[in-house]
């Protein structure tokens, strides 16, 4: 009892390392690029308290929206997570996503701009300095920035993007231009004549630098796609393929065999072909399609889901498919279907050796055999699939069975010349 | 009248599920002294319990079933590699150091107790899927970690044991096939086993040294 105890008081010490908590910017909980919502959700305060913060704050000369700008540069966003699973399917095409959009994206940035340029009218109305006098030019310079960031981050369609960014930009450069004039004008009485154009012009290039500069902030902060994103990116695709993969092999197999929990040898049947495919996924070679190993596996895999048997399939070489070896994979198939039917017992081993010259396969099964001259013409599995589809290829059958034994069909194709020889 | 005696047995497997249906599927024929779940556990219960047979997995922490052998370094001890792992340069691999069989996970429970009594008296327990490995190894369809140069060829004879094997036939059908008695099937089915493992150029080394050859 005491040694329960103490080990309970252990526990509690035991602390886990805690990670410093980071603050993002939430998208899709957001209004208009999520900063709020993020610090919100960060520091735990509501955020209408810190909405209301900004907007109160911007009636000082726009201190409150030039913050936000500052957060909106700075912090990373973060997208919805989604499940693993979820991704595989989108991946692979068996999931159609509807991305709505919230009625709170599309009104909630015309709010902002509506409520932007109030607070703009406010600060002309009551502001006597510079600012004040331009603060409607300033807010248009602000809403055109905006709206060429908002086009970064936003999954819009290609063409509304850079229709967007264009329309940002040229009423940044508008409203930029016209404040650029005004603070020349006001200038040009100040200095010297002789000096006020060359005042004027260093003016306008050095802000139009600097408005280039803000205008592009984001992409120097948190460049599109880093090298980084890029290895996240492969990764997060081999998981989803792999749980994709996950998803239409174990998990169905997990699904069918609860479903036949009370049938114990079909339980077992299931369990042994989901082991068998995850063990091929896993170690087993890539094959080529086109190859006499990759045709007979998919024979075996068929045959032993259609009937109880175990195939213990083992192959010897490979060679690509041509007519004489798909003969061979269908008279093999024939064969097995046979053993299946016919033997009695579950267990049939078949052996392929593949060389240039000859294909060979045997197939056998210790079941009740029978005496081959009593095959008769309604067995047409042996004499017409097997026997006649060997031969029409140049192919040879042995057929050994002895009854009570079992039988051991042996196929021979030869695929060159040399290959003909029979031992 | 002697009993046939109870083999002492140490699996090693990080399956855990696996080692406990595996100790309850051969305990009634042999004794499981001993358990490991990776190579350094694996390793101390050998050496500690000096068993007849190790039940080995082909792939396991800490450097796979070969490590274990290597780290073992007990000549004795006899070890049968179990896997679900179907990469055959895993398991020829796996063979060339030292193990004496080789199953698949889905064996059987009596095949297995089988297979241990076997390896444990000194043959070597070929399953078909083996038997193809090798017979691929030997004809260089694939690729062999070591020197292939070395690999000395199959007789025809041991060919013809391999390709039955490889069949499905068991070791007295393969006897009865070729008229031979069960024994010479033995000694081809251990001299290919030899041939396998000597063709690793510094076993061979070892070997002609262990025998004052060179």
């Amino acid at each position: 009892m005491e040694t329960v105890v103490s080990c309970h008081a252990e526990r509690v010490h035991e602390t886990l390392p805690v990670k410093p908590p980071r603050a993002y910017r939430l998208l899709d909980r957001g209004v208009f690029a999520g900063v709020a919502a993020g610090l919100a959700f960060h520091s735990r305060i509501p955020v209408w308290a810190i909405r209301a913060a900004f907007i109160v704050a911007s009636v000082w000369k726009f201190s409150g929206a030039v913050a936000y700008a500052v957060l909106w540069v700075i912090l990373p966003y973060q997208e919805k997570r989604v499940p693993i699973g979820l991704v595989a399917a989108e991946r692979q095409g068996r999931r159609t996503v509807v991305r709505r959009t919230p009625w709170w994206r599309i009104f909630g940035p015309l709010a902002v701009y509506a409520a932007g340029g109030g607070i703009a009218v406010v600060i002309w109305w009551y502001d006597a300095s510079f600012i004040g006098r331009y603060a409607v030019f300033g807010w248009a310079v602000g809403a055109g920035i905006a709206l060429v960031w908002l086009a970064r981050e936003t999954a819009w369609r290609r063409a509304v993007k850079a229709l967007v960014t264009a329309a940002g930009v040229l009423i940044a450069w508008i409203a930029g231009t016209f404040v650029q004039a005004r603070v020349w004008a006001a200038l040009v009485p100040a200095v010297r004549a002789d000096l006020a154009v060359t005042a004027g012009a260093f003016l306008v290039s050095s802000t139009t630098i600097a408005g280039l500069v803000v205008l592009l902030l984001p992409w120097f902060v948190h460049p599109a796609r880093s090298e980084e994103d890029k290895q996240a990116e492969l990764i997060a695709e081999t998981r989803a393929d792999m749980a994709a993969h996950l998803h239409d092999s174990v998990l169905q197999t997990l699904a069918v065999i609860q479903k036949r929990s009370g049938d114990a040898k079909e339980v077992s049947k299931l369990a042994r072909r989901q082991e068998k495919e995850l063990r091929e996924w896993l170690y087993g070679e890539p094959l080529d399609d086109e190859s006499a190993t990759a045709a007979l596996k998919e024979v075996v895999a068929e045959l032993e889901a259609d009937y109880p048997v175990v195939v213990e399939l083992v192959t010897v070489g490979d060679q690509e498919m041509t007519v004489e070896i798909d003969a061979v994979v269908r008279a093999v198939r024939e064969a097995i279907l046979n053993a299946a039917k016919h033997s009695g017992v579950e267990k049939i081993d078949v052996y392929a050796e593949m060389s240039n010259e000859r294909a060979e396969a045997y197939v056998r099964d210790r079941g009740r055999g029978f005496v081959i001259a009593d095959i008769g013409d309604d067995r047409l599995g042996i004499r017409h699939s097997i026997i006649d589809r060997m031969s029409r290829y140049g192919g040879h059958v042995d057929i050994r069975s002895t009854p009570g034994e079992g039988t051991e069909i042996h196929l021979s194709m030869p695929l060159t010349e040399e290959g003909t020889g029979h031992e | 009248m002697s009993e046939t005696p109870r083999y002492r047995v140490v699996i090693v497997d990080d399956h855990a599920m696996l080692r406990t249906g595996v100790r309850h599927e051969i305990a009634p024929a042999v004794d499981v002294v001993g358990e490991g779940e990776d190579v350094a556990t694996g390793v101390a219960a050998i050496r500690r319990e000096q068993p007849d047979v190790v039940l080995l997995d082909v792939h396991l922490p800490g450097g796979g079933g070969v490590e274990v052998m290597k780290q073992a370094g007990l000549p004795d001890v006899k070890y049968l590699a179990l896997s679900v792992s179907d990469a055959a340069e895993d398991v020829i691999g796996t063979i060339r150091s030292g193990a004496r069989g080789y199953v698949t996970k889905s064996i059987s429970g009596p095949d297995l107790i089988d297979a241990i009594c076997r390896v444990a008296e000194g043959d070597a327990v070929f399953s078909p899927r083996l038997a193809g490995f090798v017979l691929d190894a030997f004809s260089g369809s694939i690729e062999v970690a070591a020197v292939d140069e070395d690999l000395d060829r199959l007789s025809i004879r041991e060919q013809e044991v391999m390709r039955l094997i490889a069949r499905g036939y068991s070791y007295r059908e393969v006897a009865r096939e070729l008229f031979i008695s069960v024994k010479t099937v033995e000694t081809h089915v251990s001299s290919v086993l030899r041939k396998l493992q000597l063709s690793n150029r510094h076993q061979l080394t070892r070997w002609a040294t262990d025998r004052k050859l060179v």
